[in-house]
């Protein structure tokens, strides 16, 4: 059953204290974990002159080539994003150690240092990985947040003067140090003295301030819309700082940290530290475009900080990385061998991907119904493995540095309806979508009228916000053309089929109440199987529409969905 | 106006009927978010199922833990915005 996560009380002052108990051993199997992945995705093996994966897997007499890469380790589905200072493998031995080195010191440090020691292992590892320049654009964009919505926050002046004096220093070409450091001095103390006055203006509030603060949080949406359009018209495509890439990428979480705000969760003079710890953790540095929402907004990571004992919440992500290596290992090549399997004893033809799916059937290639039923299930079988086993990485660093998060994925298989589907395989994104775009909705339309009201609030959160808010950023922010904006526009009719989908289960479920728990062992357990089964068929089959390819259309796609439902040849 | 014995006997009537949860007993104290199976649909219902029965407005800012957290303190929140009604 698809959990329920509502706003409730952080943990009081007493509670934290008892959670906050050391049990030094809790540090050997935390590095005993990241050791196995240090030796599963970097050099370390070969460094320290242990046999390798390669060595073990040549050693036990296995074929796995779909687990092994070309240098002798892992291949890997955990990546540090955007960033060429160092080789694959370093970035992640990189990335590993400051979580290592991030643990020790949010779990022996005392309450008040850990949020902040969170902070600066992120701006240390960060600017390892990706130059101080970056660290730097990342930090501004985020004090441009903390100024909007916190004037009366203390020492709110002098932020401004380094938000002004870091503004200005990035802006500025190689004009030299004294210049740079001159101009630099100059704009903060500009903007300290400027800020003091428009803090009263910002406190007030007020229309203006409101679409000043809207605008910020929406800079990312706004920069893909104007970029994409001024490729489209100019040809010329714009290339946006990799500090500034790596905000936008918290585009979902800025909105959610908005809601809060909004809702009057966030306090209003939050300390700098407070806010920068909501957005910037270790946990977060691998896979930018991997669930960016997972940690939501100020409200969640309030509540969840510390929630529970901190050594049972790092055992609990120590189990996370475990479950997480496996499902990551073994994706593709499960994947392979499910396929073979499959050719040999049904002797039907399984393509690993949709896209290759939708490629043949675009060439003309005979097509059965078996084909791209079971094509569509094995590509998100394949991608719900590494999708389950990246997000449970990232949340297993979470709990890891004492914030008990609730998995983003959680046994999709076990769902017996799309609603339900929905937040089991997506829990982080679809609260996301909750907070902002249907409980807005829900409570405002159709008050009176409960199936128009659900099916309204549904289609608003599914078709609308899931696509223009949930895939067109992912899928724009590096590539800022208007063809890759146009191109996920095209995937329309999947989110409009989900959004129909939920909202057909909602209807259902709200004239029908349920009259037995599902998976309850009766004699209605078959039903559950098959419900299981149609769910998750139904939900890869509408994938086809998005993997669109060249020369492809809807009525072409279409036609493949048909065929694979049996309705079509 | 209804008491709250008469609004939480309601109420557990509503989550008998619609979650019914085979060999367990659901007292008024019980956890309805982790310990019964209320889910975030469950919630959408119970808001529907509460404004039609009682006839009182939930609005978003009510969507929080200690107002759904069990039967008693639904009951306690409904009788609250009753209260505010009047």
């Amino acid at each position: 059953m698809a959990r329920a996560r509502l706003r409730g009380r952080a943990p009081s002052a007493e509670r934290l204290r008892e959670h906050d108990r050391h049990r030094p051993w809790v540090v050997l199997p935390v590095l005993a974990a990241l050791l196995v992945y240090c030796w599963c995705y970097t050099h370390l093996a070969q460094w320290l002159g242990v046999p390798t994966p390669q060595d073990v897997v040549d050693g036990l007499g296995l074929a796995l080539p779909e687990v092994i890469d070309q240098d002798g380790d892992i291949d890997a589905k955990l990546r540090v994003s955007h960033t060429r200072l160092f080789g694959s493998d370093d970035e992640r031995l990189i990335g590993f150690a400051a979580l290592f080195a991030c643990f020790l010191s949010a779990y022996f440090l005392p309450l008040r240092h850990k949020k902040p020691a969170i902070v600066a292992w992120f701006f240390a590892a960060f600017a390892v990985l990706y130059g101080p320049r970056t660290a730097l654009t990342l930090l501004t964009a985020h004090l441009t947040i903390y100024l909007l919505f916190h004037p009366t926050a203390p020492r709110t002046a002098a932020i401004a003067g380094a938000w002004a004096g870091l503004l200005t220093y990035l802006s500025l070409g190689d004009i030299g140090a004294a210049p740079a450091a001159a101009w630099t001095a100059l704009a903060a103390t500009a903007g300290a003295s400027l800020y003091a006055r428009l803090a009263a203006v910002l406190a007030a509030g007020g229309r203006a301030v409101a679409a000043l603060r809207t605008g910020a949080i929406q800079a990312c949406m706004i920069t893909i819309l104007v970029a994409s359009a001024h490729e489209g018209l100019t040809g010329q495509t714009w290339t946006l700082p990799v500090g500034l890439v790596a905000w936008f990428y918290q585009w979902a979480r800025l909105m959610v940290y908005r809601a809060d705000y909004t809702d009057g969760e966030v306090p209003r003079d939050l300390a700098l530290g407070e806010y920068l710890a909501v957005f910037l953790s270790p946990a977060g540095l691998f896979n930018l475009a991997y669930a960016p929402y997972l940690g939501q907004g100020y409200v969640y990571l309030r509540e969840r900080h510390l929630a529970a004992d901190k050594s049972a919440l790092a055992l609990s992500g120590v189990r996370l990385w475990c479950l997480a290596l496996v499902y990551m290992v073994l994706a593709e090549q499960a994947t392979q061998w499910f396929i073979a399997a499959t050719q040999r004893i049904l002797g039907v033809e399984v393509h690993a991907y949709t896209s290759e799916l939708v490629r043949a059937h675009l060439r003309g290639d005979p097509i059965s119904a078996p084909t791209v039923l079971l094509s569509t299930l094995v590509d998100q079988a394949r991608i719900f493995l590494i999708y389950g086993g990246v997000t449970h990485f990232r949340v297993g660093a979470w709990r890891v540095l004492g914030y008990a998060m609730d998995t983003q994925y959680d046994r999709p298989w076990l769902a017996t309806n799309l609603a339900a589907l929905w937040g089991r395989f997506a829990f982080h994104f679809r609260e996301f979508l909750v907070r902002v775009f249907y409980y807005p909705v829900f409570f405002t339309c159709f008050r009176r009228r409960p199936v128009a009201r659900l099916v309204c609030a549904t289609m608003v959160a599914t078709v609308l916000g899931n696509l223009v808010w949930g895939h067109v950023p992912p899928a724009t922010i590096s590539h800022l053309k208007w063809s890759s904006f146009t191109r996920i526009l095209s995937t329309w009719p999947y989110f409009l089929l989900l959004g129909l989908g939920i909202s057909l289960t909602q209807v259902w479920l709200l004239r029908r109440p349920r009259a037995r728990k599902p998976w309850t062992l009766d004699r209605r357990l078959p039903l559950d199987l098959l419900c299981a089964y149609a769910t998750f068929q139904y939900f890869s089959l509408i994938h086809i529409y998005i993997r669109p390819q060249p020369g492809g259309s809807l009525a072409a796609s279409t036609r493949l969905l048909l065929t694979g439902l049996g309705l079509e040849r | 106006m209804l008491t709250e014995a008469q609004i939480a006997g309601q109420l557990h009537a509503y989550y008998c009927r619609s979650y019914p949860h085979l060999g367990r007993l659901l007292e008024h104290d019980t956890d309805l978010l982790n310990d019964w199976f209320v889910d975030s649909f469950g919630v959408i219902q119970t808001v529907q199922f509460v404004e039609d029965t009682f006839g009182v407005a939930v609005d978003r800012a009510d969507i929080r833990a200690d107002n759904f957290h069990s039967v008693r303190s639904l009951a306690a929140f409904v009788r609250r915005k009753l209260g505010e009604r009047a």
